[in-house]
């Protein structure tokens, strides 16, 4: 592969690629690592792909398995893909995540399970279909489905607690606390 | 096929039309066609996960991440072990160096040597469109702007002629949001926008011709067309910019798009 070519699949994708380790290992230097691990594995040995339409879907597939072999296995993991999927959206919901910040949004991404945040966060990022993550996750199409279901839940319950919170850390202003003040 | 069962399946439907000629969803967006409660639900749901996107999608990369990787890259040539970050932002630090220095030396010599012959710098273009296409397969994902979305929806409409309609503000496209990569040092916008009549991807790659003065189609045609690697393509240009659009080889972009 010419470094032309290198250099426009770096551009093409170490951003998403940055932002599914950030979703993976919380640390910004650990998913600085895992992205030049990557590409440094493409690099030697990615060439031999025929298909470069297929590219992408092989660096995403390498990174989590660059991960997963870099950490242990949490134990959280495994009993809670029996969860119920969430409730119906409000309006209130959608608005809220306008609300908020990019940062919080990816903490709160953190606060759900890692069995469901990684097919979650593929989804988010928007690179991916849910047959590329089956195959990228060697998972069945439908352990995807439900894994997005639930995921999804567990992120919209971090966002109302997240809303909670901010409504707790108000200080009310003193006009609104000294009711009927001046009456 | 249930109410219930439509909602899971479309759980997987990414926000936008990525997935939309994806047949494994079809049955599950017909139902919600007919069924206005589950249309309400998955509007509901797209609008969610479409906010959620767009706030991943902000998450900058570590300024010096792209330069690392290319840089480690090109020290390991295939055969070093594993670079740490700061190994290789020296590399990257010791590459911009070299790159100063070979900037200040093509200065120097003579504007015939240095600027590529015609024909091989379009040829290095088209290259770079088909490779860049190559490695999207369907829609490049991001954050546009105002004026992308505009671009983006006019050549939605299969009335829309490229070459007669299509007038771009270069930089102020690039000051509202836009897909930008880099070609010989320059900046290229993109914009990818489907035909809801083939239902097929197309690219449209913006470069100013300021920055590439002597780019223009062979024998000074109007425009010029070709096909690599499955991929085809039409060049032509305005008074301001260059425009190469790029698409599924056998799709006429020439019929379709002209």
């Amino acid at each position: 592969m010419s470094s032309e070519v290198f250099t426009q699949l770096v551009d093409a994708h170490y951003a998403a690629l940055y932002r599914f380790a950030l979703s993976l290992t919380r640390g910004q230097a650990d998913a600085v690592d895992l992205v030049q691990q990557t590409f440094f594995i493409w690099a030697t040995k990615g060439h031999g792909l025929r298909d470069p339409a297929k590219a992408k879907s092989w660096l995403f597939t390498t990174l989590y398995r660059e991960f997963l072999r870099g950490r242990r296995r949490d134990s959280r993991s495994s009993s809670i893909e029996d969860l119920p999927p969430g409730a119906e959206l409000t309006a209130e919901e959608i608005d809220r995540v306008s609300r908020i910040d990019a940062a919080t949004v990816m903490n709160l991404l953190h606060g759900v399970d890692e069995i469901f945040r990684v097919p979650l966060s593929l989804f988010y990022l928007e690179e991916l279909s849910y047959q590329e993550i089956a195959n990228a996750l060697d998972v069945p199409i439908g352990t995807v489905m439900s894994r997005l279901s639930r995921g999804k839940a567990q992120l919209r319950a971090a966002l109302s607690r997240e809303q909670s919170n901010a409504r707790a850390n108000v200080v009310p202003f003193p006009s609104e606390r000294a009711e009927g003040f001046g009456r | 096929m249930t109410r219930d069962e439509a909602k899971f399946i479309l759980s997987a439907y990414r926000p936008g039309n990525a997935d939309r000629g994806d047949p494994v969803f079809a049955e599950a967006l017909a139902l919600a066609r007919q069924d206005p409660e589950l249309a309400a639900w998955f509007a509901r749901e797209q609008l969610h996960d479409q906010a959620i996107s767009s706030k991943l999608a902000e998450v900058p990369a570590p300024a010096g991440l792209r330069e690392a990787i290319l840089a480690g890259a090109r020290a390991s040539g295939g055969t070093v072990s594993r670079l740490g970050w700061y190994s290789a932002a020296l590399l990257a630090a010791a590459a911009a160096l070299a790159l100063i220095f070979t900037l200040h030396a093509r200065k120097s010599l003579p504007p015939s040597v240095v600027a590529p012959p015609v024909r091989s710098q379009l040829l290095g273009l088209e290259s770079f469109v088909v490779n860049d296409a190559l490695m999207a397969g369907g829609p490049h994902q991001g954050q546009w702007g105002s004026l992308a979305l505009d671009l983006h929806r006019q050549l939605h409409n299969p009335e829309a002629r490229l070459r007669s309609e299509v007038t771009v503000d270069f930089d102020a496209m690039c000051a509202s949001g836009a897909r930008k990569l880099s070609f010989d040092g320059h900046e290229v916008v993109e914009v990818c926008f489907m035909r809801p009549d083939t239902e097929l991807w197309y690219h449209l790659y913006i470069l100013r011709r300021s920055d590439f003065p002597n780019l223009t189609a062979p024998e000074n045609k109007d425009y010029t067309k070709g096909e690599l690697e499955g991929v085809g393509f039409v060049y032509w240009h305005d008074a301001h910019n260059h425009y190469i659009a790029a698409g599924p080889g056998d799709a006429d972009i020439e019929k379709h798009l002209f």
